[in-house]
């Protein structure tokens, strides 16, 4: 069979995509000759140092193991900046190869200082190519894909252990030398598969730790890649002590190399199968149901168990299993989601991050021996001692490995925000945009349109900046602009230059003169109308409002029935703008009976009048006005005036507003108009009154108090919202996406502009918006920002992106919650999501007039019309009872499809 | 002028056509198809006269239309496509007439109607600008190429030789039918 075809045969085994198939294949055919030639390597090197060494001798090696291997670790960390992923693996394992080969025939002729050189290759080059091997698949893969496939890849690689270790005895019986030769050979075709793999894939091509991708900070300042570190070191360190232990108790029972290299051939034989056996049945299930945070936490768990058994009961028994234990495991489920932690680490990071654990997991060999050595100085260094030391360690590994699963949500969701290439959604501030300065500059302008641009940004923006140049901007030539930075002393609170307010009350612009009087008015406090009476009897009618607003907004108490009468005389004579003034003032007051006057406003003939009556309204908070506000809400022009008041109203209306949300005799226009408003009302009131709409027929209200219950969310962290309901409600969302996919793949492609072309069409829009609305109400109950970043990676096209926008989301989510949104979040494809819509709601493909009738018999309104009319110029006769009870629906869109459908029907 | 009578479907189906409007999610369009009002003109027929404010977008499903200027035509609209967008504007209403060419099938939309779209879907505002902007695109080059043909008509007047490069009409110049 070809390459080819045992991919393809690959591929729908393990439902991968054909090029993913390949891709795990080829990788797993690598790891395969890796691990063959290593079980080889490492069975020589135990059997050779054993039968010529003390065991005892093994702290001392592990100290020089781990200067030496420190030493190597520099030179590839060099390479990695230099070299492409490709090559670093092709020609380390080139390298590799011809170097055992000079061990095969070192070790012939000398016996104790090959054996220890030996030791210590075996370590170094294991550490590096292996090392090398998983940086060369993380950089073809993503992490979904990495869950599917390093299962695999895995899987063969434990089996190129078991290959090794079921040659090793039978190859040491013919003739001890053979083992290292045998393995050098095996190492051979890894470099020719991995150019092969790597040619022409621009992530392979990369330099995985080049200059340019390096990040400010060295890697093991960054929390996450420290908390990995010591979680990685630490279970290195607890690898050496068991190995200690195990090899002290073998030496005691076997005393040749050809026993020990069959004792050893059939340990990692017995290791492999078990790994193989972990592997295939239990870690893909494992990973994939617990995620890779929980799956990591078995190996110590296991070891710490381990350690307690052979405290408890020293002796090969419990040491064996307790080796068995944590080789299985490193081998199968910790080396796949120990490959996931990396993922999320940006890529500039997470090369150097590796290189940097890589060098401390070097050094933990020697932390093994220090610790044995250590053991020694208290106490003799028998295997219980040992495993004291071991379960201390392993408490330390368990402390690491909490702080890192809690660390993988987090980085995850930080690796699905940057992967966020479009800047859409970014806010771009004004001020790192440099417009400001030129803002500033342009104050001085003595155009009045370019000076009155830079004002109004400048307020927005940077009202400091304006704080500086007032006195300039109060003596531009322009009235306009003088009476805008006037407003801007009253508004901001900032103090005029002395002597300028008597000016300006002078100044010949009857509009500067009017707002001068504001400006004052601010600054004195109460206002006399006994002062104010020239201004009050003004022909200028800027002057005469200004007079009257500075009194609505600072009177004196004792003057307010007078007052009275002039807002009455202004109501009942004044001009728009006069009536427009006194209708603004009114609602820069608390509520106080003077509000009233409001009552004829809010029917003024004039539009402007009435807006501002609306907006004053609100804050004047009288109930007599909330049916006005909410009867203009559903107004054309007046609506967002009507929005502004009841906003300005506050919670105190969130109740009354959710009575007319939920009544479905209020027009929908009125409808429509509320979640806009208790969105900005923001608080828990609002958040109620949201959450007693049930969902109906009708998508656009729906969609609206959805999207109001997110600007809460956004802006009101303290806001509570109901967890069970939101879920239900994202049940239901994901049923619908899966019944319109399954009638969409009913109903065969047609081109447009056929009827069954839109009504595909509408099918998947109807699958994206409930996919909208499940990442909505997943942001009601888990980060916002987070949940929105995730749905623009799944909605991307970029598999990458989307991969780790699933990985996040099943880590950061309820376990239930991610089977829950699995097929709208997860990467399971059309046919994935069409198997779990019949497993799950029995939903199944149905000929085209069996999706016909289930969608008519649905309460979608706008698939129900367009399914009417599909149904009509299909000539689907079948139809024509339901067709015949369409045209007396209550819906007009539907009756009118069915009515047009029905004599053409009845004709056939 | 008549009135006919398409079914929602039909109208949306139309409308989901015209590359204005080709972005909107069906069930918006059909909304909108909802409350369109169907034309069917002769030939010669007057949709809106120089100095009346028509306030509508008009969609041709069928036939030509021809927006002129005293005799002069302006711009031949075609099948599929839409004129009297800067109705959607608040500038003065610009003084022309809009007819019937041939027998012509039209939808027309108010400007209240298209506003409510686009608050609801901002893509169509996006494609709004874009029209607008090939419609200025268009002007610019018809300006260009008027602008050398008084140069051509100058030369020729004060007795020179030589026509300029380029004087021939541009694409898209007067009294083409716009390719939508």
């Amino acid at each position: 069979m070809t390459g080819h075809g045992l991919a393809a045969r690959l591929a729908s085994r393990l439902g991968l995509p054909p090029d993913e198939a390949h891709r795990a294949l080829l990788l797993g055919l690598i790891l395969f000759a890796l691990t063959g030639s290593f079980t080889l390597a490492r069975t020589s090197r135990d059997a050779v140092f054993l039968a010529r060494l003390p065991a005892t001798l093994l702290p001392y090696v592990y100290l020089g193991v781990g200067a030496f291997t420190m030493a190597a670790a520099l030179g590839v960390a060099h390479l990695t900046r230099r070299w492409p992923v490709r090559r670093l693996l092709a020609d380390g394992a080139a390298y590799t190869a011809v170097s055992l080969l000079v061990f095969a025939a070192w070790l012939q002729v000398s016996a104790r200082l090959a054996a220890v050189a030996f030791y210590l290759w075996v370590n170094v080059y294991s550490l590096v190519l292996f090392s090398q091997f998983w940086i060369f698949a993380n950089s073809l893969s993503n992490p979904r894909e990495a869950r599917r496939t390093f299962g695999f890849i895995g899987a063969a690689g434990i089996l190129g252990g078991l290959f090794g270790g079921l040659l090793a005895p039978p190859l040491s019986a013919w003739t001890p030398g053979a083992l290292v030769p045998v393995a050098a050979l095996l190492v051979v075709p890894v470099a020719q598969v991995a150019r092969a793999l790597g040619r022409g894939t621009p992530e392979a091509e990369n330099r995985p730790c080049a200059e340019e991708d390096r990040s400010p900070s060295a890697p093991l300042r960054h929390p996450y890649v420290r908390w990995l570190a010591l979680m990685t070191l630490s279970a290195v360190v607890v690898t050496g002590l068991v190995d200690y232990q195990f090899k002290v108790e073998l030496q005691a029972r076997y005393h040749t190399a050809g026993d020990l290299a069959s004792v050893l051939g059939l340990f990692y034989a017995g290791v492999s199968l078990t790994a193989l056996a972990v592997q295939l049945f239990l870690t893909r299930a494992l990973v994939r149901r617990v995620g890779a945070g929980w799956s990591a936490a078995l190996l110590p768990a296991g070891l710490g168990l381990g350690a307690a058994v052979t405290i408890a009961l020293p002796g090969l028994g419990s040491v064996l299993v307790t080796r068995l234990w944590d080789l299985v495991l490193r081998f199968s489920v910790n080396r796949v989601a120990g490959e996931l932690f990396y993922f999320p680490i940006e890529p500039g990071l997470r090369c150097r991050a590796r290189n940097a654990i890589e060098a401390a997991v070097r050094g933990s060999d020697a932390l093994a021996g220090v610790v044995i050595l250590g053991v020694g100085l208290f106490a003799v260094a028998n295997t219980r001692a040992v495993a004291i030391a071991t379960a201390a360690v392993v408490a330390v590994s368990l402390l690491a490995w909490s702080k890192v699963r809690r660390g993988y949500v987090t980085e995850l969701a930080r690796n699905v925000r940057r992967l966020q290439l479009d800047p859409a959604g970014a806010r771009v501030s004004l001020r790192e945009a440099g417009l400001l300065e030129e803002m500033t500059r342009l104050l001085g302008s003595p155009l009045e349109r370019r000076a009155l641009q830079s004002i109004e940004v400048l307020e927005e923006n940077a009202p400091e900046l304006l704080r500086e140049r007032l006195g300039e901007l109060l003596g531009h030539r322009s009235p306009r602009v003088r009476a805008r930075s006037l407003a801007l002393t009253r508004v901001h609170g900032m103090a005029l230059p002395p002597g300028q307010l008597e000016t300006l009350l002078r100044d010949e612009a009857p509009e500067v003169r009017a707002e001068a009087l504001r400006a004052q008015a601010a600054l004195l406090g109460r206002r006399a109308m006994g002062d104010l009476t020239d201004y009050l009897a003004a022909t200028d009618v800027r002057v005469r409002t200004a007079a009257i607003v500075s009194l609505i907004e600072r009177h004196f108490a004792a003057e307010e029935d007078p007052l009275r009468d002039l807002i009455a005389k202004t109501l009942a004579d004044g001009s728009p703008p006069e009536r427009l003034a006194v209708a603004q003032a009114l609602g820069r007051r608390d509520p106080d009976s003077l509000h009233g006057f409001l009552t004829p406003l809010l029917d003024d003939p004039d539009p402007a009048v009435r807006a501002a009556a609306l907006v004053s309204a609100g804050q004047g908070q009288r109930r007599e006005h909330v049916p006005a506000l909410v009867e203009a809400l559903g107004g054309r022009g007046l609506s967002e005036a009507a929005r502004a008041g009841l906003v300005a109203f506050g919670d105190r209306v969130s109740g009354t507003l959710g009575d007319y949300l939920c009544d479905p005799a209020v027009p929908m226009g009125v409808r429509l108009g509320i979640p806009q408003v208790l969105g900005e009302i923001g608080s828990q009131g609002a958040v109620d009154a949201l959450f007693r709409y049930r969902e109906g027929g009708h998508l656009r209200l729906a969609y609206r108090v959805l999207k109001a219950e997110n600007r809460i969310r956004m802006t009101n962290p303290e806001a509570v919202f109901p967890r069970g309901r939101v879920v239900e409600e994202i049940a239901r969302d994901v049923e619908r996406h899966l019944s319109a996919l399954v009638h969409r793949h009913g109903l065969a492609d047609a081109a447009p502009p056929r009827p069954d072309w839109l009504l595909r069409l509408a099918l998947g829009e109807r699958m994206d918006y409930a996919q909208n609305r499940v990442f909505r109400r997943l942001g009601l109950i888990y980060e916002p920002t987070e949940i929105h970043a995730a749905y623009r990676a799944v909605r991307s096209r970029d598999p990458r992106r989307a991969g780790a926008a699933a990985e996040y989301l099943e880590n950061a989510l309820a376990p239930d919650h991610w089977r829950l949104v699995e097929p709208v979040a997860g990467d399971l494809g059309d046919d994935g999501r069409l198997r779990l819509a019949a497993s799950r709601y029995g939903l199944l493909p149905l000929p085209p007039a069996e999706s016909l009738e289930a969608i008519i018999r649905s309460d979608d309104h706008w698939l129900k019309t367009l399914a009417f009319h599909v149904a009509g110029t299909r000539g689907e006769k079948s139809l024509l009872p339901l067709t015949e009870a369409g045209r007396s629906a209550d819906d007009p869109w539907v009756r009118e499809a069915a009515g047009w459908a029905y004599p053409i029907l009845a004709a056939r | 002028m008549r009135e006919t009578a398409l079914t929602l479907v039909e109208k949306t189906l139309a409308l989901k056509n015209v590359e204005l409007l080709g972005s909107m999610p069906t069930e918006a369009l059909a909304q909108l198809a909802s409350r369109t009002q169907e034309l069917h003109l002769d030939p010669g027929e007057v949709i809106f006269r120089e100095g009346e404010a028509s306030r509508s977008v008009f969609v041709v499903l069928e036939g030509v239309v021809e927006v002129r200027k005293d005799d002069s035509v302006l711009r031949v609209v075609g099948e599929g496509m839409v004129f009297g967008q800067l109705a959607l504007t608040d500038a003065e209403q610009p003084n022309v007439t809009a007819g019937a060419k041939t027998h012509a099938h039209l939808l027309r939309i108010t400007r209240e109607d298209v506003f409510d779209a686009v608050l609801d879907y901002p893509e169509v505002g996006l494609a709004l600008v874009r029209t607008l902007a090939r419609a200025v695109q268009d002007f610019i080059k018809k300006v260009v190429v008027l602008e050398r043909e008084a140069a051509r008509m100058s030369s020729k007047l004060r007795g020179q030789d030589g026509a300029s490069p380029g004087a021939s009409p541009a694409p898209g110049g007067v009294g083409d039918v716009d390719s939508g």
